[in-house]
């Protein structure tokens, strides 16, 4: 299904990291397109905004950030907003998205993707401010599920509505991860699929798939190893509900060499085409908590 | 009487649940109760510690990636200790985890002179390396210039140039953590280095007195002729030296742009 904005699938992408630079350059790997951090070329003028600005010459480029702070009640930082524009601008990014959170308030950053309330009261203070973003870029965004390991006691929203109702009233894009997906169920105890059902496809203009660390009593959304088989099932089961979206595979630590990275994410490919696993074995419902 | 359930609560809360640096215990369980659901795995307090947990560790990630050197030569433990008193005093305000470590050095300046000469230098090389990149003045660019005009030359240093001036050889340190070889005795040794960026590289050198004054005073703006009458007065350099240092820093790109300007000083 085609999304609103008729954002193309640019295919399978993956994190441009600064340990992949030398190969990149060196031998322009067949990459559908990537993913830049925009907070790493925001306020640099050297070697990696160098390595940014070949990239775009030559791959499709998204920006994707983790301080917009859409949720936090500090004011929205306008200079940052700027910066991400003047990016965006040079980049020729095909969209930008960042995350459903806070980082901080009083103005300091823990540099987290911290949980919002999932409140009447949040969700009127995240469309408002999406609205006022996406003016300032003059663009849609892309907003992002966040992993997260705590929901609030005073919550009486499930995050797959709160998500939804945000986009259509503040018109803005999704980037669905389904591994945070999988994390947050993990972590909460609620059925993946379900969150998936949720979410408006027409909205849904990219996917993230990534790693990440399970403490037994929880999981930790950390993008240090490979896709697990649940998760790509679950990414097979959202390539039904929402049909071909550009898919990011992002690896962040203990990164691998560009190959085994790139490896990675054309993976994604085969769980667009492969059957459904026979029944009973990976199934969804085995992330529940409880 | 504010909402303490309110949006703005929560996250003041929470904030302070991951930063503060010591918590009651009891306090916190009990907020956490109040806050935050258990799960079926997880006490309420559990998990708004998930989130405190991981906050120092990403601090120190962020500042050892600045400061290799600081980091290797205390060791985890010691580093750990010191960031966790840093972002105390100097918690991030930035979107950007780069300018974290920004205050380190004037941090340390009153705490351990090693550390602050350490943590002065990969600052510079930090700064140098994120620097705008600039066009460079040529020696033909020099040239061009009409000799009896020479005094009156202000040089515009390029951005990615820093100027260091520690009581340790801090330069030595980050060679050894290099090369992975053992670090120097630290003993003091008041050192000027000059640290800049060319072809997205970062380069460095110690420089004797002389050249480092007159490089101060060429990189604040000073014309040619008063700067280079200052050096030989003050830093006993000659003209042969002089001349020589010039056209090293000219042949490695430490100007952007050389231009008359006759009214300055």
């Amino acid at each position: 299904m085609p999304n609103r904005w008729n954002l193309p699938d640019l295919g399978y992408g993956i994190g441009l990291r600064t340990k992949h630079f030398p190969h990149i350059l060196a031998n322009r790997p067949k990459v559908d397109w990537f993913e830049a951090l925009s907070e790493n070329f925001m306020d640099t003028g050297g070697r990696p905004l160098y390595v940014l600005d070949r990239v775009a010459e030559q791959y499709p480029v998204v920006l994707h950030g983790v301080s917009m702070s859409v949720g936090s009640t500090d004011p929205l930082d306008v200079s940052y907003l700027q910066k991400l524009k003047a990016l965006a601008k040079r980049t020729q990014a095909r969209w930008v998205s960042d995350h459903l959170c806070w980082t901080g308030v009083s103005g300091m950053n823990v540099h987290d993707l911290l949980p919002m309330p999932l409140t009447d009261e949040s969700l009127a203070h995240v469309i408002d401010r999406v609205k006022r973003v996406q003016d300032l870029l003059e663009r849609p965004i892309a907003l992002e599920n966040a992993s997260s390991y705590l929901e609030f006691t005073q919550d009486t929203w499930a995050e797959w509505d709160f998500l939804s109702t945000l986009a259509e009233e503040a018109d803005c894009a999704l980037l669905i991860d389904v591994n945070n997906i999988y994390v947050s169920a993990f972590n909460h105890g609620f059925d993946p699929k379900q969150y998936l059902d949720g979410i408006p496809a027409d909205r849904v203009v990219q996917h993230h798939l990534a790693g990440h660390t399970n403490k037994g009593t929880h999981i930790i959304d950390t993008h240090n190893d490979h896709v697990i088989d649940e998760v790509w099932e679950l990414y097979r089961y959202a390539y039904g509900r929402f049909g071909s979206v550009s898919t990011l595979l992002e690896w962040d630590a203990d990164i691998p060499d560009f190959d085994v990275v790139h490896a990675e994410a054309l993976k994604a490919a085969e769980y667009r085409t492969r059957p459904e696993r026979e029944a009973g074995a990976g199934k969804t419902e085995a992330v529940h908590a409880r | 009487m504010p909402d303490k359930a309110g949006l703005a609560p929560t996250q003041h809360w929470l904030q302070a649940h991951i930063v503060s640096p010591e918590l009651d215990d009891q306090a916190a369980s009990l907020e956490s109760e109040q806050r935050v659901k258990p799960s079926a795995t997880l006490t309420a307090r559990e998990r708004a510690d998930v989130y405190r947990g991981m906050y120092l560790s990403r601090m120190q990630e962020a500042l050892a990636a600045d400061y290799p050197v600081l980091r290797d030569y205390l060791g985890e433990q010691m580093f750990g200790s010191l960031v966790a008193d840093y972002v105390q005093q100097h918690p991030s305000s930035s979107y950007t985890l780069n300018r974290l470590g920004d205050h380190l050095p004037a941090y340390l300046k009153s705490r351990d002179p090693l550390h602050h000469a350490l943590a002065t230098f990969e600052l510079a090389v930090t700064e140098a390396f994120d620097a705008e990149q600039s066009p460079v003045l040529t020696a033909s660019d020099v040239m061009a210039i009409p000799p009896d005009q020479y005094a009156d030359v202000v040089l515009d240093p390029i951005p990615a140039l820093r100027l260091v001036q520690v009581d340790y050889p801090a330069h030595r340190f980050k060679q050894s953590y290099r090369d992975d070889r053992p670090y120097p005795v630290p003993e003091p040794d008041e050192t000027r280095l000059v640290v800049y960026r060319r072809e997205y590289q970062i380069f460095w050198a110690v420089l004797e007195t002389a050249a480092f004054g007159l490089l101060e005073s060429l990189t604040e703006g000073r014309r040619l002729g008063p700067a280079i009458e200052h050096a030989c007065l003050h830093g006993g350099a000659d003209e042969a030296q002089l001349f020589a240092w010039f056209q090293e820093w000219v042949s490695n790109g430490l100007f952007q742009a050389a231009r008359v300007s006759p009214e300055t000083d």
